[in-house]
C-alpha cells in the first residue's frame, strides 16, 4: 500500500457517478456549533491531504434551515462533484437547541464507507484528527492472463421485466422486510445465494454470476481511502448443495481471489451480456433508517447493476432488503417480485432447523399460496364459460335451420346454400352407412380443397363416424401409413391412384349415389366423442393421430364468436390443407356462425396475386393465414387500387414477425381490419390464445400471443411442475375446453403428454413449448424445448425426418437441422440433412425420403460425410458440420452445366433464349448454379421462392408465371417450353 | 431447463382417473385430486410398458358406458 495506489475495481465502469457514490448521515448533539464543526473539518483535511491546493480541500457547507425530509433526501442522493474528495453538509435549524444533521458523501474510488465513518468520528470529537491516515491500496494486478473468467451464466437483457427505454440511467428504490432474521442482520453470503437462486429461476440458467461489492481483506482500521471493490461470484445453483454454495459465496466475500475491474468486466460481458444482480456486502454498510424513514447509511446513491441488493435496517431495527433497480431494464412491479422472491429464498436457506433447509437450491419454492393462486388465475379468464355441449353436425344443423337459404359454400362460380349443403351431406351420410360405416368408425377423406371435402366432413359426422383428413398432395407411402395407422376401411377420395391399402377407396359421387334414398337416424354418440383425427409430425419417425371430440371445436368457435363478432355477414376462406388443423377453424368457423365459406382452389392458394383477386371478388371478410403466406399477400396487394374487404385476419401456425405488418397498417387501419395473432396446438384444438395486433404492438416489437381463450387455461411450469413466477420462462401447459382425447392407439404417448391438471382438475397437455406468462394473463411464446420446428407454418419433428433417413439401408447415421431459421427471410428457412452413407448417392437418399415425407419436410440438401462430428459429450457438434452440398440430380450434361450465362444466351430458339433467362432468375433467387434439368424444389426452391421467381420474371418483362406451371414444369428447360409460346404470341 | 418427463432415469407413477385415463406422473410430485396411483414408483420405461399393457380402450369410461 502507498499514498498513490491503484484504482479500485468498481464495476460496471460505465455507470454514472451516483452508482459509485455513497453517503453517511449522522445526528449531532443538539446545540452543536456549526462553526466548531467547520473548523474541525478544515484542520483535519489540511492534515490529511497537505499536497492539495487549499481551494480543492473539502469544507463544510452549512444549511441554516431545518433538516426537513425533502432537503435531507435531496442531499443524500446527490453525487459528489468530479475531483472532489468529500462533501460535508451540516443542516442546522435556526435558533439554539435545533437538531443538527451532518451528511458526508464521497465517491467509492476515493473513500470507502469505513473512511466516511472515521471522518464523522473526527468531526464529532470521538477520534483525534491525527489518527486517520490517508492510504491508497495497491489492488491486486495486473490481471492474470487470460483473465480468470467466472464460469457461469451471464445474462442478456432482463426478459422477465419491462424496461422503460426512455428512463436513461434513472434508478428507483424499494424495500422488502425480512422478518426471518429476527433483526440479527442479513448474511451477505446467504443473500448472494438467494439472489442467484431467484435469477436462475427467472432466467432459466444454472450458474448465474452475481456481482458483489466487498472490502479488501486486511484493511487498516485507521486508513482513509478506497478499500471497497467488486468481485464476480458464480453460483452453481443447478448443482451444488445450498450449504456448500453459501460457504463458497462467503469465501468469495471475505477472502476474494480475483477482483473485477472495468476492463475485465467489459471482457467478461462482451457480446451484450451483463451481470444482472449485485449485492453490496460491505461490513457495516447497512445502517438503520432514521425515524424520518431516511437511511443513515446509503451504500449507493443509484444502482450499479440492473438490480442492486443492499442488506439494510428499518427504523425499528428490523432487517430490510433494499433493492435499487435501473428503470431502463426493470419496472417497479418486476423488481418488487424479484425482491420478494429473494427474501423467500433467503428465509428458506436460513431456516433454523437444518431439516427445514432445502437439499437442492433449485427446489426452493419461491411462491406462497396466494401468489400461486394468482398465477393459476392469470392463465385463464376468471369465469369459466359453460358452452352447451353440442355435436358439430348438431351445431351446423341449428344454423341451417335458422337461415336455410343463406350461402354456405362458394367455389369457382358455384354456390351452395345451407339447406343444400345439409341435404347433400345427409345423402352422403346415408351412402356411408350403406357402405357399412359404423358409429365411431374412422373414415378417410383424401380430397382436395373442394365443396366435396366439406360435404364429406359433414356427412361422416352425420353418419356418427370420425373423419380423418388426408392431403392428396402427400406422398403415397405417407397416405398408406395414415390409412393403416387409423385402421381405415373406407377412404372417400377423388384421387385416381390411391396407394394400395386394406382401405377401400370410393368416390364422393359414388357414396352420394348410394345414399339417394334412405333416412338418417339421429347419431348415438355424444359431443364428448371423437369428431376427427388429424395427424401431426411425430418424433419416432411416424406421424401420430390426434383425436379431437366434437365439443372442443364447438367450444373453440363459441370462445371467439363474441369477441371476433363472427356472424352471418362474414365470408371466410378455406385456404389450408384439411390435414393442417388451421382448416378446422376455417371450415367450422363460418359453418357454426352462419357465415359463408369460399373454397380456395389449390393453385390459387399457391399464387398470392390470384388469391388476392379472389379475396376482392368474393368480398372475403375473415381470413386465416400463416404469417409467411400473409407477407406474400401484402406484397401482392401493394399498389392495387381496389382494396380488400377484410375485417378480421387471424394468424396461426407459426410465430408472427410483426415487422411485415408495418406497411399493412398504412393501407388498412386497425379500425377497418382487426389483426389477431393466435398461438395454438393441434392437441388443444387449433388455438389456445388470441392477441389483437395493433400498430402500437408492432412498433413495440411485442412477442405476446395474448391471453388464453375463454375456457382454455395456460400454465407455465418449471421442471418440477410448479408455476414459475410472472415473466420467468417455463414450459407451456394447456388445460380446459380444447384438450384432445388421445393420440390414436398410442396409450404410452398419451399418458406422457396428457397429464392430470393439478390446478383445476381434468387433464392438461404438456406442449413442449417454452413461454412466459405476465400478470395480465398474456403469454409470450419463446420457442420449442425439443427438436420440433415450424417452417412456413408446418409443424415438423426433425427426429421424424432423421428416422426416415435412418430407415434407408444405405444410411448408417444421420443428422437433420434447420438453416436460416429466425432469419428475417422466411423463404430462407431450409432443412439440411447430413448422412453417413454406403456409396455417395445422396440424390437416391433424398428420392427415397421423398416417397415418405411431404414436400415441406423434405431436406433441401443432403450432404454425405465420412462421420458425424461429435462434441466431447458425444452430442452432434453442429458447429463442425460443413456447409451443405446442393443436391444435384445425376450430373447434367457437362456442356449445359459449364455454359456461362452469356454463352447460354446464344443458344437458338425462343424457348432456349427464355430458358437461359429463367436460369439467371433462378440463380439470382436461389443463390445456386442452375442447370437446365435441375428441379426447382431440389435446388432448395419452395413456395416463397416461387413467388419471388414470378416477381423477378415480371420485373424482367418475361412471360407471367402462373404458379401451377412452375409446379407442373419444375425445371428451367421444361418451364421455358411451357411458357415460350406465350412469349411468342 | 430439463423436464422430469424427459428424464429417462427419473422415478414415475402411473395415475388413473375416474374416466380410466392413464397418465405418467413424477414420483416426487403430489398426486393430484381425482387420480389414484395404479403403479407405484417405477422407471419410465416400466411405466410406459405398463400403460401400454393396461390401457387398451383409450376412450373415457363415461363414453364407453354410453355406447353400451
Amino acid at each position: 500500500m502507498s499514498a498513490s495506489g491503484t484504482e479500485p475495481p468498481l464495476v460496471p465502469g460505465d455507470r454514472p457517478s451516483a452508482a459509485h457514490c455513497h453517503a453517511l448521515r449522522v445526528r449531532l448533539p443538539a446545540g452543536t456549533s456549526a462553526d466548531d464543526v467547520a473548523a474541525a473539518l478544515s484542520e483535519a483535511v489540511r492534515a490529511w491531504w497537505p499536497q492539495d491546493a487549499p481551494e480543492r480541500l473539502p469544507r463544510l457547507w452549512t444549511e441554516r434551515t431545518p433538516a426537513t425530509a425533502g432537503a435531507l433526501r435531496a442531499e443524500l442522493y446527490r453525487p459528489v462533484a468530479p475531483g472532489s474528495r468529500l462533501r460535508a453538509v451540516l443542516f442546522t435549524g435556526p435558533g439554539p437547541g435545533a437538531e443538527t444533521e451532518l451528511v458526508l458523501t464521497a465517491h467509492r474510488a476515493d473513500l470507502d464507507m469505513a473512511s466516511l465513518r472515521l471522518v464523522a468520528d473526527v468531526l464529532l470529537g470521538r477520534v483525534p484528527a491525527d489518527r486517520p491516515r490517508p492510504l491508497r491500496p495497491d489492488w491486486p494486478g495486473p490481471r492474470p492472463s487470460p483473465p480468470s473468467r467466472p464460469d457461469g451464466d451471464h445474462a442478456g437483457p432482463a426478459a422477465w421485466a419491462e424496461g422503460d427505454p426512455t428512463a436513461g440511467t434513472d434508478t428507483a428504490t424499494l424495500a422488502v422486510p425480512v422478518p426471518a432474521t429476527g433483526g440479527a442482520g442479513l448474511d451477505p453470503a446467504l443473500l448472494v445465494v438467494a439472489t442467484a437462486v431467484v435469477q436462475a429461476r427467472y432466467e432459466g440458467v444454472e450458474r448465474p454470476v452475481i456481482g458483489v461489492l466487498t472490502v479488501l481483506p486486511g484493511r487498516p482500521e485507521s486508513a482513509l481511502g478506497p478499500f471497497e471493490g467488486n468481485v464476480l461470484v458464480p453460483v452453481d445453483v443447478g448443482g451444488g448443495r445450498p450449504a456448500e454454495l453459501v460457504d463458497r459465496a462467503r469465501q468469495a466475500i471475505t477472502a476474494p481471489q480475483a477482483w473485477c475491474d472495468p476492463s475485465t468486466y467489459a471482457e467478461l460481458t462482451s457480446g451484450g451480456h451483463r451481470v444482472r444482480a449485485g449485492v453490496l456486502a460491505v461490513p457495516g454498510g447497512a445502517g438503520r433508517q432514521g425515524p424520518d424513514g431516511l437511511p443513515t447509511v446509503l451504500p449507493c446513491l443509484a444502482g450499479t447493476f440492473d438490480l442492486t441488493l443492499v442488506p439494510d435496517r428499518g427504523a425499528g431495527g428490523e432487517d430490510v432488503l433494499t433493492v435499487h433497480h435501473r428503470l431502463a431494464e426493470i419496472d417497479a412491479g418486476s423488481a418488487a417480485r424479484f425482491a420478494r422472491h429473494v427474501v423467500t429464498a433467503y428465509t428458506r436457506l436460513a431456516a433454523p432447523a437444518p431439516e427445514d433447509r432445502p437439499a437442492v437450491a433449485l427446489d426452493i419454492d419461491l411462491l406462497d399460496g396466494a401468489e400461486r393462486e394468482q398465477l393459476v388465475r392469470a392463465g385463464g379468464p376468471a369465469t369459466t364459460p359453460e358452452w352447451p355441449p353440442y355435436r358439430l353436425d348438431e351445431a351446423f344443423a341449428r344454423q341451417a335451420a335458422r337461415r336455410p337459404d343463406a350461402v354456405a359454400l362458394v367455389c369457382e362460380g358455384d354456390s351452395i346454400t345451407y339447406r343444400e349443403l345439409d341435404s347433400r351431406a345427409e345423402r352422403m351420410a346415408v351412402g356411408l352407412l350403406a357402405q357399412g360405416v359404423t358409429p365411431g368408425e374412422r373414415v378417410g377423406l383424401c380430397l382436395g380443397r373442394s365443396p366435396d371435402l366439406v360435404v364429406a366432413m359433414l356427412a361422416v359426422l352425420k353418419a356418427d363416424a370420425v373423419y380423418v383428413p388426408m392431403d392428396p398432395a402427400h406422398p403415397a407411402d405417407r397416405l398408406a401409413y395414415t390409412a393403416e395407422d387409423a385402421g381405415l376401411r373406407l377412404v372417400v377420395t377423388d384421387v385416381d391412384a390411391l396407394p394400395a391399402t386394406s382401405a377401400r377407396a370410393v368416390r364422393p359421387d359414388e357414396v352420394a349415389a348410394a345414399g339417394a334414398d334412405g333416412t338418417l337416424a339421429p347419431p348415438g354418440r355424444g359431443p364428448g366423442e371423437a369428431a376427427y383425427v388429424i395427424y401431426t409430425s411425430g418424433s419416432t419417425g411416424r406421424p401420430k393421430g390426434v383425436v379431437v371430440p366434437h365439443r372442443n371445436v364447438v367450444a373453440l368457435i363459441d370462445a371467439t364468436r363474441e369477441d371476433f363478432g363472427l356472424g352471418p355477414d362474414d365470408t371466410w376462406t378455406l385456404f389450408h390443407s384439411s390435414a393442417f388443423d388451421f382448416s378446422v377453424w376455417e371450415i367450422w368457423g363460418p359453418l357454426l356462425t352462419g357465415g359463408s365459406l369460399v373454397v380456395v382452389p389449390y393453385w390459387v392458394s399457391r399464387s398470392p396475386g390470384e388469391f388476392r383477386d379472389l379475396l376482392v371478388e368474393r368480398r372475403v371478410s375473415v381470413l386465416s393465414q400463416t404469417p409467411s403466406a400473409f407477407a406474400q399477400l401484402i406484397e401482392a396487394d401493394r399498389g392495387h387500387g381496389r382494396p380488400l374487404s377484410l375485417r378480421l385476419v387471424v394468424f396461426g401456425g407459426e410465430p408472427l414477425d410483426t415487422r411485415v405488418l408495418r406497411t399493412w397498417f398504412d393501407r388498412y387501419p386497425e379500425s377497418a381490419c382487426r389483426l389477431v395473432n393466435m398461438f395454438g396446438i393441434t392437441e388443444t384444438t387449433v388455438h389456445v390464445t388470441a392477441q389483437t395486433v395493433t400498430r402500437r404492438e408492432v412498433l413495440a416489437g411485442s412477442r405476446s400471443v395474448g391471453p388464453a381463450l375463454p375456457g382454455w387455461y395456460l400454465y407455465v411450469l418449471d421442471e418440477r411442475g410448479r408455476p414459475v413466477p410472472f415473466g420467468a420462462p417455463g414450459e407451456i401447459h394447456v388445460g380446459g375446453a380444447g384438450v384432445a382425447l388421445e393420440y390414436l392407439n398410442r396409450p404410452e404417448l398419451t399418458a406422457e403428454r396428457f397429464l392430470p391438471d393439478p390446478f383445476r382438475g381434468g387433464r392438461m397437455y404438456r406442449s413442449g413449448d417454452r413461454g412466459r406468462l405476465w400478470p395480465d394473463g398474456r403469454l409470450e411464446h419463446l420457442g420449442r424445448l425439443d427438436n420440433q420446428v415450424k417452417i412456413r407454418g408446418f409443424r415438423i419433428e426433425l427426429d421424424e425426418i432423421r428416422n426416415v433417413l435412418l430407415d434407408d439401408p444405405a444410411v448408417t447415421a444421420a443428422a437433420v437441422l434447420v438453416a436460416g431459421e429466425g432469419a428475417q427471410d422466411a423463404a430462407a428457412a431450409r432443412i439440411d440433412a447430413y448422412v453417413v452413407l454406403d456409396g455417395d448417392d445422396t440424390a437416391a437418399v433424398r428420392g427415397r425420403a421423398a416417397t415418405l415425407l411431404p414436400e415441406y419436410m423434405l431436406p433441401a440438401t443432403v450432404t454425405a460425410l465420412p462421420a458425424l462430428p461429435l462434441t466431447a459429450n458425444g452430442k452432434l457438434d453442429t458447429r463442425r458440420l460443413p456447409a451443405p452440398a446442393a443436391v444435384r440430380r445425376p450430373p447434367a450434361p457437362a456442356a449445359a452445366v459449364q455454359d456461362p450465362p452469356t454463352a447460354r444466351r446464344h443458344s437458338r430458339g425462343p424457348s432456349a433464349e427464355l430458358s437461359a433467362q429463367l436460369a439467371e432468375v433462378w440463380e439470382a433467387v436461389l443463390g445456386v448454379p442452375v442447370g437446365p434439368d435441375d428441379n426447382f424444389f431440389s435446388l432448395g426452391g419452395n413456395s416463397l421462392y416461387a413467388v419471388r421467381v414470378a416477381a423477378a420474371m415480371s420485373a424482367r418483362r418475361l412471360p407471367a408465371l402462373p404458379m401451377r406451371e412452375l409446379y407442373l414444369h419444375p425445371t428451367v428447360r421444361r418451364l421455358a417450353r411451357a411458357l415460350a409460346p406465350a412469349a411468342e404470341a | 431447463m430439463s423436464n422430469p418427463f424427459d428424464d429417462t432415469d427419473g422415478s414415475f407413477l402411473v395415475l388413473v382417473n375416474d374416466e380410466g385415463q392413464h397418465s405418467l406422473w413424477p414420483a416426487f410430485a403430489d398426486v393430484p385430486a381425482g387420480w389414484h396411483v395404479a403403479l407405484t414408483a417405477a422407471d419410465k420405461q416400466e411405466c410406459l410398458d405398463w400403460v401400454e399393457a393396461h390401457w387398451s380402450d383409450l376412450r373415457p369410461k363415461s363414453l364407453i358406458a354410453s355406447m353400451a
